[in-house]
Formats: C-alpha cells, sequence, structure tokens
C-alpha cells in the first residue's frame, strides 16, 4: 500500500522503508519476550504445585496432558498483550503513564503499519491483510485440489491433507467473517453516515492489531502438530489430537474477541453517530447490512468462544465437558452452531449491502423495496439464532428436535428471499452501466441463489440425512460464501476502490478477471453437488475410484479458478504502483452517496464540514433533492450540493 | 413495461417448462434400501419444486441484463420505481406459502418415514466405531465381523451404534441412511436392504465414516454385502455365530489384567497358560481408569479380540480349541506396547 | 471472552489520545457520554452471553443434580460482593460532588472486598471434593458438576479480576487528580462494570450452582 496516496502534508524528509515496519518489528520482539515471561510463570506455577517444571507428558483423567500445552497456553496470553503494546497500540497512553516522552503520531504511509487509530487506515489494514488471506487460504485449496486429481494420489499424505484443509477452512472463514465489515465497513460505514471516525477508535485499533496474532498463530501452530478437526474442531477429536490444536482454540478465541469488539463498535457508531438528518429511512443499505452483521457479531460470537474455551479446560486442565463419563460430545456441537450458523449471515449480511448498493447505483435507480430489504435483514437476524441444529440432523440428537429446526430453517428463506425483491426489482428498467463491480454484483445474485436454494435441500431432514457431509454440502457453502459474499466482495472492491486509493483500476483486466472467476466458479462448484449425490464424502484425502472423472474436472476447473486471481493481483499493482495509472475524480460512477461527494480518497476527518442529510441516498429518477449538503467552512450561507 | 412483464413471464414458463425436464434426469447411483427411496423421491420432489423459484429469478435477472443494459456511462437516470405498495407485499405473501409449502412437503411429511425406528427389527446389528476401524457384532446370533458387514435382503434391520473414542458416523452411500457414531451415546437407525449386491460392484455398498475423526478418516470404510437370507445363515455361522447370546461359552477360564498405565508398563499378567483340547473363555479386567485397551488373541491365523472398553470394565471373549504351542496376544489400542504370551500345554 | 472494560478505558484514559488532535472534533458534535454508556452496555451484554452459555453447559452436563458446595460459604461471598458494589456506587456519589479522598476510600474498600471475594472462592476450591464418594474416586474437576463448578467460578473470577485491574487503575487516576465533578465518566465506567460482574454471580453463577 505504500503507493497510497496521502492526503495529509508531506513530511520533510523521506522516512526510509525500514523504519516503516520499526513498529511491527518491535510487536514481534515484544510479543516473543512476552510468551517467554508467561513460558515461565506456567513453568513456575507448575513447579509451586508440586509438578515438574517441564515433561513430556502427564496423566490425568483425560489420559495425558503435555506439560507443553499448558505452558504455551500461559505463553500466549502473555504475548498478545505485549504485541499490541509494541505495535504501538495505546502507545501514547502507556508512554504518559510511565513519565516518557510522547512522539508524535506518523501521517505519511508509515501509518498504514502501526496502530493508527484513523478508520480509513483501519479499513485499508484490514482490505490488504484479508486479501493476503483469501489468497493463501487459496493456494491451500489448489494443493487440496491437487491432491484430489486421482484417488490414491500421493501428494499429500492424509495427516498433511487434513491439516491443509482445516487450515483452508477456518482462513476462509476469518476472510468471510472480517474482510467485509472490517474493511468496507470500517472504512465505507462512518462516511456514509456522515461521521468523521468510527464511536471508538481506540477499540476499532486493537480489533485490528489482534488480527495478525490470530493469522500467526494459526500458521505457528504447525510447529506443535498442527490440527487436524477441521474448522469445526468438533471433541472428542480436538480433544485428543495434536497440540496444536490448542493454538488453533487461543487463535480463534482472540478472534472472535475482535470481531465481538468491531462489531458494539459499529453498532454505537450507527446509532449514535449518523449525521444530521441521516434517519434510519436514509440510511444506505450497506449500513443497514453491516449493523445487522454487528448484532450477530457481538452477541453470538460469545458462544463460539464458550465451546473453544471449554475444550481448553478440558485439554489443560482435566475437565470432562466433552469426554468420559458424563462428558457430551453434543454439547459442543450446539454451542458450537449455536454461533456458526448465525455467522454464516455475518459473512453474507454485509454482502447482500454492497451488492444491493452497486446494483442501485450502477442501475441508476431507486434501492427496489428498501423497507423490505431492511425487513429482510431484521428478519434474518432474529431468526439465525434458531435454527442452528441443522447442522446435527445426523448426531444423534433427540429425533424430537429434528422437526421444529427443519421448520425454522426452512422459514429462514422468506427474509432471504426479500433480498431478492430487492435486487430484481432494482435493476428492472434501470439503466445498467455493466462495469465490473455491477458484473459482480450480478454474479453474486446468480450465485446465490443456487446456494440458497441448495441450502433448502439440506434443510430437509430428509434429504439432509443422505446429503450431510458430502461434495453437496461443500458445494452449497462455496456457492453461498463465494459465489455470494466473495463476489460481492469484488463487487464493493471494484466500485469502492477508486474512491479508497484516487487510482482507477483496469476496467479491461477487471472483466477478465470476474468472466474467468464466474465462469470457473460455476464449473468447480456444480460437478460437486453430482459427486456429493454419487458418495464423495467431506474432508477425505481419498476417495472411490470411479469419482475420479469428476474430481479431476473440478481440478482443472479450480485451477483456472485461481488463476483469475492473478489478473486480480496484477490489475491492483498495477493500478497502485504504475506511475501512470488513471487517477480517479471525486465521483467517477456519479453515485449519490456521501462517500462520492468528498474527494478520492477522503480527506482526513472525511469531511470539509459535517454534512447535511437532506434525501434519500437512492433518489434517481426522481429529480428531486440531493442526499446531502455541506454548509462551507467559513462561508456558511454558501452551500455546495453534489 | 406490459411488454417487459410479458417477455420475461414468456421466457420464466420456458425455462421453468425445459427445467422440469432437466429434472427428469435420474442424478442418484442406485439405491439398495426402503429409506433411500423415500430419500431419492423427497429429492426429486425438492427438485421440481425449486425449478420455477429458480427460473423465475434467472428469467427476471436475466432479461434485465439483457434488455436494460447500457453501453458505456449512462446518460440518464432509469425509471424511478421505489417499490412501495402490493407488489413487495404479495411477493412476501407468495414466498411464505412456498416456504411453508416445501416445510410440510416433503419436509415434515416424509421426515418421520425417514428417521422412524422400528421397534422390533428382524436382525440387530451392533457397530462400533473407533479410530479408524468398524467393529461389528450380532448379538441375536454371536457373530461378529471387523471386515465386512453382511445384511439379508428385505429384512428389517435395526442399528446400534457407539465408538469409544471420537465421533465417527455410519453411512452407506446406497442406504442413503447415515446417524453418528458419538462416545457415550448410543445411536439408533433402521431400514431394509431391498436388493442384493456388493462393493466390488457398487463401490456405494460400503459403510463410509463420513465424520471427520483425525489421521485416517478417509480410509475408514468396510465393504457392505447384501444377500440372500441362505447366505446370510451361512455368513454368520462362518463368523461365529450360532452360539447364541455371544459371550462365555463356557470353555476353560483365563483371566487377564491390565492395571493403571497399562499403556506404557503393558498387560499385568504377561505370560498365561492354558490347557490344549478344550476351549478357552479369556476374561479381560481392564483396571485402567478411563483408557481403553482390549485383548487380543492370535491363533490359527485368526485373531480373537475382546471390544474395545475404558476401564474399569470386563469383557470376554471364547476361543476354540487351541493346540499345544505358544501364541502371542496384544491390546489392539496399545498393540507394541502391550504384549504377551499364551502358552497351551 | 475477556474483560478489560476497554470500552470504559476509552474514555478514562481519554485526556491523553487527543494529542493527535484529529479525534477532537467528536467531542463537540457528538453526545460522547451517550456513547460510551451505550458501548459499555452493550459490552456488558455481549459478556453476560458468555455465561449464560456456561450455564447452559452446567445443565447439559449435571442436569438439575447439585453438587455438594457450601452454601453458607456461597451466601457469604455473595453478601461480600452486594457490599463491594454497593460501595462502588459510593465512590461515583462521592467523585460527582467532587469528594476526591471519599471516592479512593471507597474504591479501595470495594477492591478489598474483591479480594477477600477470589480468596473465598479459593477456599471453595480447595476444599471441594466432587467426585470423592464415586467407584474409582474421580478428580473433582473431571465429575459433571465439577466441570461446571470450576469452568463457571473460574470464568467468573476471571472477571472480578479484571475489574479489580481496572478498579485500581482508576484508583491511581483519582488520586493523581484526574476525574471530578464534571468529568467523571471513568469511574462511573468501571463501577458499572464492577457490578456487571457482580451481578452476573448473583443472577447466573449463584443460582445456578448453589441453588438449584
Ligand atoms: C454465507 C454463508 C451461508 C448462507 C447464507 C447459508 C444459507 C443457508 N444454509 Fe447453509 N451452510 C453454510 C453457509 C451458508 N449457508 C456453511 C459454511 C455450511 C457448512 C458448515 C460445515 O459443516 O462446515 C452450511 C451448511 C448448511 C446445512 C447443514 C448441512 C449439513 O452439514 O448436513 C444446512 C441444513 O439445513 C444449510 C441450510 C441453509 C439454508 C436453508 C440457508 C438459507 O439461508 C438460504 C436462503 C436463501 C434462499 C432459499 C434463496 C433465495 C430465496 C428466494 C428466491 C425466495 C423463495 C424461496 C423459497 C420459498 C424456498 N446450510
Ligand atoms: C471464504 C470462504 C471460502 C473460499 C473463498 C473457498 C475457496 C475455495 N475452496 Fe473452500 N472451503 C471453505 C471456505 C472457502 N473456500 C470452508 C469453510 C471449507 C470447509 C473446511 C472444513 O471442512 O473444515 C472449505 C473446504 C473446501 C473443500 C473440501 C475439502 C474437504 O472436505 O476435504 C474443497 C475441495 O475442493 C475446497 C475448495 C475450494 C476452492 C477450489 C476454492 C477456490 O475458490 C480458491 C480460489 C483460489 C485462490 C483464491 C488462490 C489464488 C492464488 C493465486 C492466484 C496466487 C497468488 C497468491 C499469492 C501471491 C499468495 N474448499
Ligand atoms: Cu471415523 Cu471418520
Ligand atoms: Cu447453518
Amino acid at each position: 500500500m505504500t503507493a497510497l496516496a496521502t492526503a495529509g502534508t508531506q513530511p520533510a524528509h523521506r522516512p526510509s522503508v525500514i523504519s516503516g515496519f520499526f513498529p511491527i518489528i518491535r510487536g514481534l520482539i515484544f510479543a516473543v519476550v512476552g510468551f517467554a515471561i508467561g513460558a515461565a510463570v506456567a513453568a513456575g506455577i507448575r513447579v509451586a504445585t508440586g509438578a515438574p517444571a517441564w515433561a513430556p507428558t502427564q496423566t490425568s483423567s483425560v489420559g495425558t496432558i503435555p506439560s507443553t500445552e499448558q505452558i504455551v497456553t500461559v505463553g500466549f496470553i502473555f504475548a498478545v498483550p505485549a504485541w499490541l503494546l509494541g505495535v504501538g497500540f495505546l502507545e501514547t497512553t502507556v508512554r504518559q503513564w510511565f513519565g516518557y516522552r510522547t512522539r508524535p503520531v506518523v501521517t505519511d504511509w508509515r501509518r498504514y503499519l502501526t496502530a493508527s487509530e484513523d478508520h480509513k487506515v483501519i479499513g485499508l489494514q484490514y482490505l490488504a491483510t484479508f486479501v493476503v488471506v483469501l489468497l493463501v487460504a487459496g493456494l491451500g485449496a489448489m494443493t487440496m485440489r491437487i491432491q484430489l486429481m486421482q484417488p490414491d494420489n500421493q501428494f499429500l499424505t492424509p495427516d498433511i491433507y487434513n491439516r491443509v484443509m482445516s487450515f483452508h477452512g477456518i482462513a476462509m472463514v476469518s476472510v468471510a467473517v472480517a474482510a467485509v465489515m472490517g474493511s468496507f465497513g470500517n472504512y465505507f460505514v462512518p462516511i456514509m453516515i456522515g461521521a468523521r471516525d468510527m464511536a471508538f477508535p481506540r477499540l476499532n485499533a486493537l480489533s485490528f492489531w489482534l488480527i495478525p496474532v490470530v493469522i500467526v498463530s494459526l500458521f505457528l501452530s504447525e510447529l506443535l502438530g498442527g490440527w487436524d478437526s477441521g474448522w469445526t474442531a468438533y471433541p472428542p477429536l480436538s480433544v485428543r489430537n495434536a497440540s496444536g490444536q490448542v493454538m488453533f482454540n487461543l487463535a480463534i478465541i482472540v478472534f472472535g474477541l475482535s470481531s465481538i469488539l468491531g462489531g458494539i463498535n459499529f453498532i454505537v457508531t450507527t446509532i449514535k453517530m449518523r449525521a444530521p438528518g441521516m434517519t434510519w429511512g436514509r440510511v444506505p443499505i450497506f449500513v443497514w447490512s453491516v449493523l445487522s452483521a454487528a448484532f450477530i457479531a457481538s452477541f453470538f460470537t460469545q458462544f463460539f468462544a464458550a465451546s473453544l474455551t471449554m475444550v481448553l479446560l478440558d485439554r489443560l486442565v482435566g475437565t470432562n465437558f466433552f469426554i468420559g463419563q458424563g462428558g457430551a460430545p453434543l454439547l459442543y456441537e450446539h454451542t458450537f452452531w449455536f454461533y456458526s450458523h448465525p455467522a454464516v449471515y455475518i459473512f453474507v449480511l454485509p454482502g447482500f449491502g454492497m451488492a444491493l448498493e452497486v446494483l442501485a447505483h450502477l442501475s441508476r435507480k431507486p434501492l427496489f423495496a428498501y423497507r423490505w430489504a431492511v425487513a429482510g435483514f431484521i428478519g434474518i437476524v432474529g431468526m439465525s439464532g434458531i435454527v442452528w441444529a441443522h447442522h446435527m440432523f445426523v448426531s444423534g440428537m433427540p429425533s424430537a428436535l429434528l422437526g421444529p429446526f427443519l421448520v425454522t430453517t426452512e422459514l429462514i428463506s422468506i427474509p432471504t428471499g426479500l433480498i431478492f425483491l430487492s435486487a430484481l426489482g432494482t435493476v428492472w428498467m434501470g439503466r445498467l452501466w455493466l462495469t465490473t463491480p455491477m458484473l459482480f454484483a450480478l454474479g453474486f445474485t446468480f450465485n446465490f441463489l443456487i446456494g440458497g436454494v441448495t441450502g433448502i435441500f439440506l434443510a430437509d431432514v430428509p434429504t439432509d440425512v443422505s446429503l450431510h457431509d458430502t461434495y453437496f454440502v461443500v458445494a452449497h457453502f462455496h456457492y453461498t460464501i463465494i459465489g455470494g459474499e466473495i463476489f460481492a466482495l469484488f463487487a464493493a472492491f471494484y466500485f469502492w476502490f477508486p474512491k479508497m486509493t484516487g487510482r482507477m483500476l483496469s476496467e479491461r483486466l477487471g472483466k477478465i478477471h470476474f468472466w474467468m472467476m464466474f465462469i470457473f466458479f460455476n464449473l468447480t462448484f456444480l460437478p460437486m453437488f453430482w459427486a456429493g449425490l454419487h458418495g464423495m464424502n467431506r474432508r477425505i484425502a481419498t476417495y472411490q475410484n470411479d469419482l475420479a472423472q469428476v474430481n479431476l474436472f473440478i481440478s482443472i476447473n479450480a485451477f483456472l479458478l485461481g488463476s483469475s486471481f492473478i489478473f486480480f493481483v496484477f490489475n491492483v499493482l498495477r493500478a497502485l504502483l504504475w506511475k501512470k495509472a488513471p487517477r480517479a475524480e471525486a465521483n467517477p460512477w456519479r453515485a449519490r452517496t456521501l462517500e462520492w461527494l468528498v474527494s478520492s480518497p477522503p480527506p482526513v476527518e472525511n469531511f470539509p464540514s459535517t454534512p447535511i442529510v437532506v434525501g434519500s441516498p437512492y433518489g434517481y429518477g426522481t429529480g428531486g433533492r440531493p442526499h446531502a449538503v455541506f454548509a462551507l467552512a467559513g462561508a456558511s450561507d454558501e452551500e455546495v450540493t453534489a | 413495461m406490459r411488454r417487459h412483464i410479458a417477455i420475461v413471464g414468456l421466457i420464466w414458463v420456458v425455462l421453468t417448462f425445459l427445467g422440469l425436464i432437466a429434472a427428469q434426469i435420474v442424478f442418484q447411483p442406485a439405491v439398495f434400501s426402503d429409506k433411500g427411496q423415500i430419500i431419492d423421491s423427497t429429492f426429486k420432489t425438492l427438485l421440481i419444486m425449486s425449478v420455477p423459484v429458480f427460473t423465475f429469478v434467472i428469467a427476471a435477472l436475466g432479461y434485465s441484463v439483457i434488455a436494460f443494459r447500457h453501453r458505456g456511462q449512462p446518460d440518464e437516470d432509469g425509471t424511478p420505481i421505489t417499490g412501495r405498495g402490493p407488489l413487495p407485499l404479495a411477493w412476501f405473501v407468495v414466498t411464505s406459502a412456498m416456504a411453508l409449502g416445501v416445510m410440510v412437503y416433503p419436509g415434515l411429511t416424509e421426515l418421520p418415514n425417514v428417521v422412524h425406528l422400528d421397534a422390533q427389527p428382524d436382525v440387530v446389528v451392533r457397530i462400533q466405531g473407533q479410530q479408524w476401524r468398524w467393529s461389528l457384532s450380532y448379538p441375536q446370533s454371536g457373530a461378529k465381523s471387523n471386515t465386512e458387514m453382511v445384511l439379508p435382503v428385505n429384512q428389517k434391520i435395526g442399528f446400534e451404534i457407539t465408538s469409544i473414542d471420537v465421533i465417527h458416523s455410519v453411512w452407506i452411500p446406497a442406504f442413503r441412511m447415515r446417524i453418528d457414531a458419538v462416545p457415550g451415546l448410543t445411536t439408533y437407525m433402521s431400514f431394509t436392504p431391498t436388493a442384493t449386491g456388493d462393493y466390488s460392484t457398487d463401490s456405494g455398498l460400503r459403510l463410509q465414516c463420513s465424520q471427520l475423526c483425525g489421521l485416517n478418516h478417509a480410509a475408514m470404510e468396510l465393504p457392505v454385502r447384501v444377500v440372500s437370507e441362505a447366505d446370510y445363515q451361512t455368513w454368520l455361522a462362518a463368523n461365529g455365530g450360532g452360539q447364541s447370546g455371544g459371550g462365555s461359552g463356557g470353555g476353560q477360564p483365563v483371566s487377564v489384567e491390565a492395571s493403571t498405565g497399562a499403556a506404557s508398563a503393558g498387560f499385568a499378567t504377561k505370560t498365561l497358560n492354558a490347557t490344549s483340547g478344550q476351549p478357552i473363555t479369556f476374561t479381560f479386567h481392564n483396571n485402567d481408569q478411563g483408557i481403553v485397551h482390549n485383548f487380543a488373541l492370535t491363533a490359527n491365523g485368526k485373531t480373537y479380540a475382546t471390544d474395545f472398553k475404558p476401564g474399569p470394565a470386563v469383557t470376554t471373549v471364547d476361543v476354540p480349541a487351541l493346540p499345544p504351542g505358544t501364541y502371542s496376544f496384544v491390546c489392539q489400542a496399545h498393540p507394541t506396547t502391550m504384549t504377551g504370551t499364551l502358552t497351551v500345554k | 471472552m475477556t474483560t478489560m472494560p476497554l470500552v470504559a478505558e476509552e474514555h478514562a484514559l481519554q485526556a491523553d489520545t487527543h494529542v493527535e488532535g484529529h479525534a477532537a472534533h467528536h467531542e463537540e458534535e457528538h453526545d460522547r457520554p451517550g456513547i460510551n454508556r451505550m458501548g459499555l452496555w452493550l459490552f456488558m451484554a455481549s459478556e453476560s452471553c458468555l455465561f449464560i452459555a456456561m450455564a447452559a453447559a452446567r445443565f447439559y452436563l449435571a442436569g438439575t443434580t447439585k453438587g455438594e458446595v457450601n452454601l453458607a460459604l456461597g451466601l457469604l461471598l455473595t453478601v461480600i460482593l452486594l457490599g463491594s458494589s454497593w460501595l462502588g456506587y459510593q465512590a461515583t456519589g462521592a467523585i460527582k460532588v467532587g469528594n476526591r479522598r471519599k471516592a479512593i476510600a471507597a474504591l479501595l474498600l470495594a477492591s478489598l472486598l474483591g479480594v477477600v471475594f477470589i480468596a473465598g472462592v479459593g477456599v471453595e476450591w480447595s476444599t471441594a471434593a466432587f467426585g470423592k464418594d464415586l467407584v474409582p474416586p474421580a478428580s473433582p474437576q473431571a465429575t459433571p458438576f465439577g466441570t461446571a463448578f470450576f469452568a463457571m467460578t473460574g470464568l467468573h473470577v476471571l472477571h472480578l479480576f479484571t475489574g479489580l485491574v481496572g478498579l485500581l487503575l482508576v484508583t491511581n487516576l483519582l488520586r493523581k487528580g484526574q476525574f471530578g465533578p464534571g468529568d467523571y465518566w471513568g469511574v462511573t465506567a468501571i463501577v458499572r462494570y464492577w457490578t456487571f460482574v457482580d451481578v452476573m454471580w448473583l443472577v447466573v453463577v449463584f443460582p445456578v450452582l448453589y441453588l438449584l
């Protein structure tokens, strides 16, 4: 991101590239030291309680507890705050606290590498981080597809396959949870509601800087044997497998903390910081969608944290939540899905919002049935908490629960249908400007339809008995997540990139990316439905010989799908690094929402003066009032309109 | 406006027609059980019901893209339809009705037909999962197997399923049926196989673990064979069936023990003695709290093993009369550390 | 999940951040106290979900069976916590009218009661003997009730501990002369969090483990 134009004043001297990395390097050093202190504390406690400071294994009711797990856990708990301190989180406060001289806050490109509290900086930090995670986890998928090209392939050992698969799963889930909310949410929600920043800028920085902890820990877990229990990490497997699982649990608890704090921040920001005149009926749909997802993130994530904590306690201190007499493996499945089903709506709600946003602006039409779409969001949030056990139809839970969960799950298609109403109504009779973002938004609608409708097949207990844990499910969720959320993410990326960076992306490269991604996405995942019906179960490194052709076909298309991202990466690098890349004007799409009324990229603090919202963000074709006006600072009676 | 709607309507009808034809393609491989047939027909019903929903969206979306697209940047705005009024309400009502419809039929109507359990199955099969193999026992006859699952055709089979370590899942694709094997819980499933066949001709006839259970999850499978009643009886007899009730056949008693720490220290009784020419009943006392062990003796090219159970537990296994000699036994959960020898004189 | 009442800190430590200048605007434009209050409430609502999850786990594992806990000690601990909260509110009341010394004293006493509470839980932990009657005896934390008991009280003590750290930080700030009649959000926030932790004990942990 070094080439980003910064709106601040140029510093007198050019800082060296190395100095920019100083906070991160310091953070890493602090983290290592913190870890060492924590490990020493843990060893100390062990000695104090009469155990050897370190012993390869130690028996308990569970079997054996490697003392490494206890030591690593305490080390981790110390390393996290140390890391935060190192990257400069709360730096000023801490310096003052201890009577050190405070240092001026950097304003040039280096602020992207430190714990800045500016929502636009944080948004870009999220974006860059998660695009990289997406690509790395995508490379994991490529590795899996190489292994699955033929049955009994020796490319990966079963252990490595399981670990790669688990990594792909959780890394992608983290992309799905945080990429959209964290980047576009942080960058645009404040601007779209006419605020200067998020409600709690410092909390916002904290939310972001916990993310590297998560990612690094997931990688480090491989040193402890990795974890092979999938992204769902069901016990008892996750209580008995390699010690890498402990790192996974710790990392994901931290991730949960980040998304809870982020969620709270969005709720308060949207409720409390809207500009004058920004009534609930004038809030852009993307803001509504982020607000809805934020509610889910703030309240349900705790159940995931609780589940993971219980597994940790079983491993570390010999409690008995899940194994042995009285242990209850199904308890985990309940608490886990009580979060993880709502979580799929954390993935997709902002996706809906972004897609509807792009569809409306690039069809030059008011968003169709705005109120119904909002009602759809609220309906989804309300119902998301009562459908979780549709992941457990064959788990052995009491069969009296099957019917009720079938009913609630199928009910949730009603509010989701309202989003489709809005999407279809919006493009109807519009003036569709088929730019790259528009194509992605349309692709989203198509793909998510397939994902959603196949969800109904899974929600039906009789069919799910047969389809559960097969590639039918894998196809379903890739359609909803990639086809849905990730397509919407790219729609938003192409739509807002000019605003965020002041550079234009190449339309031609963008279109190549879209068409390749759209075609090969469908060719990769459509056959997976077929494979699932023909007896291909999930999470296997090898399969029956008669599934060889379909898997080869899937793999080849998956590689082509992967290669479409090369155009994306190239397009972005070209726009950022090439000196002659075209610059973006303030409003290249002629859209109406607030972010387009300010320069590209927007100035620090977003607005020259507080905007006053006077009309709908979607007032296309009505010839009526603009969305907002600014009172010019200094000349109070002169107004600029867009 | 009228014209647009008419065209979309037409496209919808045509696409739906084509879709319904496509839905007639048989998507599933051969099915071998009564409930499997219900499941397949439910799938088909859902497929047919989803066609009009799917084609409606495609028709409206596709038509809009083609008819309303604009070369380059549009110079004017679209028709400002905001979607107030009765249309959204109508959509809401229609989709709600559809959702309720699909919920009632096929959902709730077929649900009991698929998950109900036969109170009086003709054949009971106990399946025990463990990392990474299946062991089967047929309590009515005493037969045991961990190399294949054999079922008689056209008889009601009742399964009782457990696991001794992590969660596994019993899935036989050709029967379309599945239920998890959960440690500490017994789960049930029942259905009737409707055709004979075996794994070598149809790969769907396999007992596949379908819940991620660690390293060899992918390989945790067992061939399944559906046979005639007569073949089934023969198979039972050849696999230890017939001594009704299984267990303690009254041979000469030999006691084996594992105590705390056996996983590294080995059996408490490392050498055993027995007399030749008489059947032997081994009683294995696992006193190792919470840890799974068993006793497995290899003789005459066969393995005689007790069930895996976490201690404290007592399990038995019957072995036919053996010729004099020394035989080795192991705990199959700890085959490298827990070994011993049996001397038959 | 955790525990440090960061939302509260946001303001408690505020004086220092605004060196960066740009944040200063918000104050004028928005209802900063309202924002802080809402953030704190949401945070507490979210944390209570964690306790609810644990309580659900307790019933799932142990049904309605009751462990052999020391009810008298439990009641005593409850009273201690209530007293501590009450002291917290005295502190808020005091700083509102500018009585710094009383505020400091009340907060210190409240923290002291917190420490006593933690010690009390320690006693309960060391005497808990669930599972001793089982054959063969199981370690206390391995029984279903014991699992829930240690997890829930542990979670609660963890929250209490972070609250304690917060109380001491704020007391220290008070001592240094921060906060006053017009600006006492930091004190309110930490006291509210402290009360929240007490309420969790009162309505979740205590009834679920001691009374049922
Ligand atoms: C973005 C993520 C996302 C979304 C939005 C959804 C949406 C839905 N999902 Fe999906 N799902 C996942 C991600 C997602 N899912 C994942 C990741 C898993 C696997 C987890 C794992 O095991 O690893 C999964 C698994 C999963 C299962 C468990 C399968 C199994 O393991 O056996 C089920 C079962 O009910 C299910 C159902 C549904 C339903 C009914 C919806 C509905 O919300 C869909 C509603 C949408 C529509 C129906 C289409 C539009 C509506 C209309 C056009 C109106 C008219 C339609 C009707 C009246 C029907 N999903
Ligand atoms: C956001 C969510 C997301 C996304 C985007 C994807 C993307 C992909 N996924 Fe995955 N997937 C999941 C979420 C996701 N997945 C989840 C949750 C699971 C379940 C795990 C579990 O069971 O626990 C899963 C499981 C899963 C499986 C099943 C594994 C199994 O059960 O054994 C498969 C199999 O084919 C698969 C394939 C793919 C493929 C081919 C892609 C492709 O779309 C990937 C496209 C390729 C790229 C994005 C890479 C491009 C890279 C480059 C061009 C190089 C440049 C890179 C750098 C410079 C670093 N995924
Ligand atoms: Cu056993 Cu998977
Ligand atoms: Cu779900």
